[in-house]
């Protein structure tokens, strides 16, 4: 049995906040190569402070994160940056392209900061572009986009340095159902097709016709955890 | 590149902000340039204020050579940057240049037949009065008329300072002359020549308000020439011009356009050009002493006994000509004071300014850490935008105050290439002083920056 990509133990987040606020208690996950993981529960759970905590930019309370057999709490600020640039893709809500980047220049970012020479940088993401299905509209700037588009190009982002697991907040919770759909089978096909790993939190129940697991949380703590066979293909 | 035009677009998104910052050190950036360009210019000042000195009333030395006659100025006016060479003839006799010349209303001369009696200092070796006439020599082989200075040396007691081997005692009064062995700019090689022909004006008047001259009439002269003197470059002459003496093997000769003469020539020449009662006022006394050390004793005692004169040792000399290549000290400091609090000023427009759009771009930040951008990495970008926003406000101050003062520059005799020089000058200053106000302004902005946190932008809005 293949090593888990991604796990955490007995992780734990307590904001100091008036009394103070325990907004994931003792979290317990095991993510697998290749898996589709849906993190559900009602807003204020703890989904995306669980996901800040696997992603790295925040720090547990207690607790360990271990992605690809290292420690995060071993990391320093900067070796996490470096981590995250490398081996974490981020897919948010609201997007968060750089405004005064065109599409192209958006996805081509996290492999300029990398160092990826210009020529790969050129033919990945005009590959990811491609893939997306958003190569035509390259040039334009993301205030030229709509909202399901610009989360295709978010998508495109998140897979450029084909980091070991895309994060993904809310990825279409500020999308119409339709442009919801698309980036869900875009999530799917990448799952699908090139085995990529993903940890989304999510109201949206569709995602879980796609998910190998389903983690429900609530009030901070993972209540169950369902896994799943005959994943639904794009 | 990419963060480059990120920053761009954030200035011209935030355009009045942006704007304020970019005045701001524009004003400093033209006030440094202004200040500089100014400084610059002050050698001109200073070099006619050397030229005073250098004519002052009585110079007291001691090495010989060391006097910074009239050849010093030029190399002094040299090292300033000066193109004229007319110093010599500038210095004493002013009016030179002008047709008719008229001795200048305040000139104060010495009676060489009453000395003052604190020449008698023990200390004080020889005394060297300025004998010297205007003239003018004929370039040999044609008829071109050159100006010159007719000076009258002491074969005996000047002999020693000015190396001049080439003439003896009985030379006095003989119609002989000795050229200078470095040629003035301009001045044809005259110690290959065996005779010079010399045109002096008429004397009209010498009295103790100096010498009048008519230059409509003149009388020739033949003058064999012996051989040439020189000023040999000394330690002062060295020291005014930052080397050292040590570091050369040979030693430096300074130019000069005078024409030695023996005294006893000169005063003879004085007479057949109408000149009565003998050579005896002078507007320059060299006092030659055994020490330094008592020079300022020497000095003080002629000062006493003649209050109006201006009387200098040649460190005072040296001193005072440097001290005029600038600004005066407190104007000096004054300005300088100025110019910290403006670029103080400005780093502080700009630290608000950044503050401000750090602030705004907290999530463009943070998407940017999230994606892996590291805390030095944000520290670059938000100083490489602080030192793009200071760059273009000082090139614009540089540009516009430069621009101007090189006009001024051009239409006061500086050659183009030296213009340009100072102006590269200028520039690398300017820009490298704003980018240090940039970093140092930036700093803070960037710190708070690099430690903004990445979570807030996976937070649902």
């Amino acid at each position: 049995m293949s090593e888990p990509i991604l796990r955490c133990n007995e992780l734990h987040k307590r904001f100091l906040v008036g009394d103070g606020v325990d907004a994931v208690k003792d979290v317990r996950l095991l993510v697998m190569p290749g898996e589709f993981v849906v993190i559900m529960g009602p807003s204020g759970c703890g989904k995306t402070t669980l996901l800040n905590l696997l992603g790295g930019l925040d720090r547990p309370t207690h607790g360990e994160v271990i992605l690809q057999n290292r420690k995060f709490s071993r990391l320093s600020e900067n070796q996490l940056a470096r981590m995250r640039r490398t081996h974490v893709g981020f897919v948010f809500q609201f997007f968060n392209l750089l405004p005064d980047l065109t599409a192209a220049e958006n996805v081509a970012l996290p492999m300029r900061i990398t160092g990826v020479d210009d020529r790969e940088v050129a033919r990945r993401t005009l590959e990811l572009l491609d893939e997306v299905g958003m190569v035509d509209r390259a040039a334009h700037s993301p205030h030229e986009l709509s909202g399901g588009e610009q989360q295709r190009v978010a998508v495109a982002r998140a897979l450029a340095n084909r980091p070991a697991v895309v994060l993904a907040d809310e990825p279409t919770g500020n999308l119409d159902s339709q442009s919801g759909c698309q980036v869900m089978d875009l999530f799917a096909r990448f799952n699908s097709r090139h085995g990529q790993t993903f940890v989304i939190a999510s109201h949206d129940q569709a995602f879980v016709e796609y998910a190998t697991k389903v983690v429900h949380m609530l009030d901070g703590t993972v209540v169950r955890v369902e896994e799943r066979a005959g994943v639904m293909k794009p | 590149m990419l963060f480059l035009r990120m920053a761009l677009s954030n200035a011209r998104r935030n355009l009045n902000r942006s704007l304020l910052a970019l005045v701001g050190m524009a004003v400093a950036a033209a006030i440094l340039t202004g200040s500089v360009s100014m400084e610059s210019g002050y050698p001109r000042e200073a070099f006619w204020e050397h030229r005073r000195l250098v004519g002052a009333d009585i110079l007291i030395f001691t090495e010989p050579a060391v006097l910074p006659g009239p050849s010093s100025g030029e190399e002094l006016s040299w090292m300033m940057g000066l193109e004229g060479h007319e110093s010599d003839l500038l210095t004493f006799f002013p009016a030179f240049s002008h047709q008719g010349y008229l001795a200048p209303a305040d000139v104060r001369t010495m009676d060489l037949h009453h000395l003052p009696g604190g020449l008698e200092h023990p200390e004080v070796i020889a005394v060297e009065p300025f004998l010297a006439m205007p003239a003018f020599f004929i370039v040999p082989g044609t008829t071109a008329l050159v100006p010159a200075v007719l000076r009258g040396r002491h074969t005996l007691v000047d002999a020693a300072a000015w190396n001049l081997h080439a003439l003896t005692p009985d030379d006095d009064g003989a119609m002989v002359c000795l050229v200078n062995r470095e040629i003035p700019p301009g001045w044809p090689d005259l110690s290959r020549v065996t005779a010079l022909v010399v045109e002096v004006p008429s004397v009209v008047a010498h009295g103790p308000g100096g010498t009048v001259y008519d230059y409509t009439r003149r009388h020739h002269f033949t003058l064999e020439v012996r051989g040439t003197y020189e000023f040999v470059a000394s330690a002062t002459d060295l020291l005014a011009r930052g080397l050292d003496m040590d570091s050369l093997e040979e030693p430096r000769y300074l130019h000069s356009e005078q024409i030695f003469v023996p005294a006893a020539t000169l005063e003879r020449i004085f007479a057949s050009v109408g000149g009565t009662g003998g050579f005896r006022y002078v507007r320059q006394l060299g006092v030659r002493v055994r020490s330094m050390f008592l020079a300022r004793d020497v000095a003080a005692s002629l000062q006493a006994e003649l209050p109006w004169a201006r009387v200098l040792t040649v460190p005072q000399l040296v001193q005072a000509s440097w001290s005029h290549t600038g600004q005066m000290p407190v104007t000096r400091d004054a300005t300088r004071a100025f110019i910290y609090l403006s670029f103080a000023l400005a780093g502080m427009l700009v630290t608000t300014n950044m503050l401000i759009l750090v602030t705004q771009r907290r999530r463009e930040i943070g998407i940017l850490k999230a994606i892996g951008a590291s805390g030095g990495e944000i520290i670059l970008m938000v100083l490489g935008e602080t030192v793009v926003l200071a760059t273009l406000g000082s090139i614009m101050g540089f540009a516009l105050v430069r621009a101007f003062y090189v006009l001024v520059y051009l239409a006061s005799d500086v050659t183009l290439a030296r213009a340009g020089l100072s102006t590269l000058y200028t520039a690398g200053l300017v820009t490298g002083l704003s980018t240090v106000t940039a970093l140092a302004a930036g700093v803070i902005p960037a710190v708070l920056a690099s430690g903004s946190t990445a979570r807030e932008v996976l937070r649902h809005e």
